[in-house]
């Protein structure tokens, strides 16, 4: 899967979503097994597009999910706000490039 | 039958948020409706959205998704 960090950002909210709302639903029908079903294939695919994402781009969360290489990338991958997500030149950016 | 009436707080222009509950269907209700309890009717399991149209709509399900309607003109 190559896609951008845009894009796949969008498609775990997408996910995360979806898994929150099947949560939801569970939570008043945990005996649902369609609901639970659809639950365990979204959560191994919302998990799988995470590994997927932050060994391309960087971690997703600042920190107990994902080892970080050198220099610490939390504090260098582009902050929520800078919505063109590109690496800057002072940035490290480590998992963007091809050596 | 009464007419519902509309909410105070509301605001003039959304539309009145309160059904009239002789016009809602009632699901799985038990025959043993008590008066002044609040009931939530149990909710299908149907299809779902597409996921990233359910991150736009909110929802996950076409059952429960419910737009504020625009205010026509």
């Amino acid at each position: 899967m190559n896609m951008n960090r845009k894009d796949f950002l969008r498609k775990i909210q997408e996910l995360e979503f979806a898994v929150i709302e099947l949560n939801l639903f569970l939570d008043t029908h945990p005996s649902h097994q369609q609901a639970l079903a659809d639950y365990n294939r979204l959560t191994q695919e919302l998990m799988n597009a995470k590994i997927m994402y932050e060994r391309q781009y960087g971690p997703l969360t600042n920190f107990g999910y994902a080892p970080s290489q050198y220099p610490w990338q939390w504090a260098l991958t582009p902050w929520p706000w800078e919505d063109d997500y590109e690496c800057k030149e002072d940035m490290a950016c480590g998992y963007m490039k091809k050596s | 039958m009464h007419p519902i009436p509309h909410h105070p707080n509301s605001p003039v222009n959304m539309p009145n948020p309160i059904p009239n509950p002789m016009a809602m269907p009632i699901y799985n209700l038990p025959p043993e409706i008590q008066l002044a309890r609040a009931y939530i009717p149990d909710q299908p399991y149907d299809r779902l959205f597409p996921l990233n149209e359910a991150l736009n709509k909110g929802t996950l399900f076409p059952n429960l998704y419910q737009p504020y309607m625009k205010k026509r003109k």
